[in-house]
């Protein structure tokens, strides 16, 4: 079989995998499977409380530099807190509002500290109760409000609420709201309170009602009832818009209605031509709501509800719906469909990719530059979108301009989510700032729910006069397992060892430690020298590998990755590359 | 039906992928962990993370590698966590007598892919068991096509080497 070439090493490769695979019995059913979803929601609810983990101490450490309980609590001018792997460039404002960056506080008296180019991300305290997919609103006073959502760790949904003060940096309790709504968007009313509602499985619910929530008392309120789903259809995604007279428009599945907050009762609005959810409805300059992707939730094929093919059109004057043909840009998505209102009119309508919509001529046109996958998170006062980017490990931020199709990079965020976990929500605030709080880390089969919250700061914005102690330790379910621990970066020289020099080039923006470990279990039995190719550096790296065998791992961060060569293929020409996106990767001459 | 049902956390979509994907997820983690029951636990967790964290799916084309993906790393976690406890295992259909030239490369092949690092051993199931393109492995195993090609390569070199050290062995040291 050393004979085979690789065509036909891959060929019998795959019988192999089919004859040994293939023959796996697996003996989970459907019952076995319910049976462990139930115990695991028991154990949750039981273990709640206990145990501390690994998680806490990084998010200690990231925290590390906030100085817990120093004096710096509203003290003007103060440096915030460094994210590790980050520079923060300060700039002094200038009289034109202009800004000069520099990798310092600025000399000069009394400056007011603004983000640099990029932004920076800043820690913003932590939520009173931690949730996840929740929803949020920015208060006419500044606060944002803060509702409902899940609790990770048991899976229920919280009728808890919370406001957050982006002046003090101070998160607080409010009233309750009265029932847990999850998901109707809330709508900042014109005379400061807030309208929320359902958004649930018509099949838990009767009526999707919705409630009022008075920043001055701090209490809510019920606000009648919205629909009665007629028809056994989710009733998940619908949109509500604030129109210029300030009514609040509802559109979803069940129909359109419109809130009147004088009289503070709901009337129904026409008919959407393709009625949906998931959708997305934006306010344009003349006072119309332009509605566009989503989906339909019915149909033939239950398997794949269908598309609208068109946007649609809702003019509130005539209370009538029209459509709006979408050409090219018509959707191929049925999920995660973002819109916001340019500040030249148009609209950006990001999907699989962002279009641009004008209403003065009703056309559309593509936007290039879109990464993938990218995921639109706010829109920031110079019409750029702050989105993630998920990457090999924590998702990267990323700024993107749909005028230009410009992409450029942003700090990444202070907290890295596990793989599992939930992002946390993300709430454009008025001065451009963007708050992104909450979320869920998952270790193993224990999530929980995350409470801090973070700030980021667009370039040349001010950046808050305030820092904030450590965050607190997160509580996971049930105890988790301690850290493998991590060998050392420069391990031992065997006995009878083989030498191996190789150019090790590092393209990546991080040093990136050499190992030469078994392979398997990642424990190390031979040496690199030097053990770390500083970033941008081309360097060669003596491995010793022992008489039995290893494998050279190089990782940017221990623990990822696999092996790369094996001491069989000393010798063989060529490189170890890491990229710039971190991997490691053998590059032979004629590549 | 599946993507949505389970975007809106519903349990009864369980039944469904694991029908669907149960299988394939099997196998990824059978090959990173090398236990049958180990991989079936994997699977079994697999499919409730799924179900707790469904909302964030953004598409039914990416439902497959996602499990996949939670598959894969729960694997290696599995792995990484077992790594401790060395025992000695007989191979499962390892003989002494080798019953034929067939019979012997292909137990032999068998026993050099569980030979290989468990990263490996995963975008080789994916890869060459799946018949995933390398692209989709690498949205797996969150890394670049490259680096895939690259191990793919490394793997099937170290595959023909391990080859040309036969007799095979009737043992191996398993790390459970």
């Amino acid at each position: 079989m050393r004979d085979l070439d690789d065509t036909a090493l891959e060929r019998r490769l795959r019988e192999v995998l089919d004859e040994r695979l293939g023959a796996l019995p697996l003996d989970l059913t459907a019952e076995t499977l319910e049976r462990r979803r139930e115990t695991r929601r028991s154990a949750r609810r039981i273990g709640r409380g206990r145990g501390i983990t690994l998680l806490a101490a990084a998010l200690l450490l990231a925290g590390g530099a906030l100085a817990a309980g120093s004096g710096l609590l509203r003290r003007p001018a103060v440096v915030p807190p460094v994210p590790r792997s980050s520079v923060i460039a300060l700039a002094t404002a200038s009289p034109d509002g202009s800004s000069s960056p520099s990798e310092s506080a600025s000399p000069t008296p009394s400056p007011i500290p603004v983000a640099g180019p990029g932004g920076v991300w800043i820690q913003a305290g932590s939520m009173v109760t931690p949730r996840g997919d929740f929803a949020a609103v920015q208060l006419r006073d500044g606060r944002v409000l803060v509702m409902g959502g899940e609790d990770a760790a048991s899976g229920e949904t919280l009728t808890s609420a919370e406001l957050y003060d982006p002046v003090s940096g101070t998160w607080s309790a409010t009233g309750s709201m009265l029932k847990p709504r999850f998901g109707f968007p809330p709508t900042l009313l014109p005379d400061g309170r807030v309208l929320a509602g359902d958004s649930r499985e018509a099949a838990d619910v009767t009526a999707i009602g919705s409630e009022v929530y008075d920043p001055e008392s701090g209490t809510w309120s019920s606000a009648g009832k919205v629909f009665t789903p007629s028809r056994s259809v989710g009733s998940d995604g619908f949109s509500a818009t604030l129109l210029r007279d300030g009514r609040v428009l509802v559109a979803g599945i069940s129909g359109a209605k419109l809130y009147d907050p004088v009289s503070g009762t709901w009337s129904a609005t026409g008919t959407m031509v393709t009625p949906r959810a998931n959708h997305t409805a934006t306010l344009l300059r003349d006072g119309s709501v332009l509605v566009a992707g989503g989906n339909q939730l019915e149909g033939s094929c239950p398997d794949c509800h269908p598309m609208p093919r068109k946007a649609e059109l809702y003019h509130p004057d005539t209370g009538s719906w029209t459509a709006v043909a979408m050409g090219t840009a018509a959707p191929s998505s049925r999920f995660g469909w973002w819109a916001s209102l340019l500040r030249d009119g148009t609209v950006l309508l990001i999907g699989d990719s962002p279009y641009l919509f004008d209403p003065t001529s009703g056309t559309w046109k593509t936007v290039a530059g879109w990464p993938e996958p990218g995921y639109p998170k706010a829109l920031l006062p110079d019409d750029t979108v702050l989105l993630a980017v998920e990457g090999p490990s924590c998702p990267a931020a990323a700024l993107y301009d749909p005028h230009s199709g410009s992409l450029t990079s942003a700090p990444r965020r202070l907290r890295c989510e596990a793989a599992m976990g939930g992002p946390g929500e993300y709430t454009p605030l008025l001065d451009g700032r963007v708050l992104l709080a909450g979320g869920s880390d998952c270790i193993d089969n224990a999530c929980a729910s995350i409470g801090e919250a973070e700030l980021y700061v667009p370039a040349g914005v001010s950046l808050p006069p305030f820092s904030f102690p450590s965050p607190p330790a997160v509580e996971f379910p049930t105890p988790t397992p301690a850290p493998t621990p991590l060998p050392p970066a420069d391990g031992p020289v065997p006995p009878h060892a083989r030498k191996w020099t190789v150019t090790v080039d590092n393209r990546s923006s991080e040093p990136a430690t050499m190992w030469v470990t078994d392979g398997d279990n990642g424990t190390l039995v031979g040496s690199a020298t030097p053990n770390v190719v500083p970033a941008g550096a081309t360097v060669k790296v003596t491995f010793l590998f022992p008489a039995e065998g290893g494998w050279i791992d190089a990782n940017l961060r221990p623990g990822e990755g696999g092996g790369l060569l094996t001491q069989d293929q000393i010798g063989i020409p060529g490189k170890m590359v890491i990229t710039p996106e971190g991997d490691t990767t053998w590059v032979s001459p004629a590549e | 039906m599946t993507v949505q049902a389970l975007r809106r956390g519903r349990p009864e979509v369980l039944a469904d992928l694991l029908d669907r994907f149960g299988r394939d997820m099997q196998a990824v983690a059978y090959l990173v962990v090398r236990d049958r029951a180990a991989a079936e636990d994997i699977v079994a967790d697999s499919l409730l993370a799924a179900l707790d964290h469904g909302r964030s799916l953004r598409d039914d084309d990416a439902l497959r590698p996602w499990l996949l993906r939670i598959a894969t790393n729960k694997a290696l976690r599995y792995r990484q966590r077992a790594a401790r406890v060395v025992e000695l295992q007989v191979v499962e259909g390892a003989v002494a007598q080798h019953s034929g030239p067939t019979a012997d490369d292909s137990l032999a092949l068998w026993q050099a892919v569980r030979d290989l690092p468990p990263r490996m051993r995963a975008a080789i199931g994916l890869r060459y068991y799946l018949d995933l393109p390398v692209e989709t492995v690498a949205e797996v195993l969150q890394v670049s096509p490259n680096t895939i090609k690259t191990q793919l390569k490394s793997a099937l070199a170290h595959l023909r080497i391990a080859l040309a050290d036969e007799p095979m062995p009737v043992a191996e040291v398993r790390h459970a």
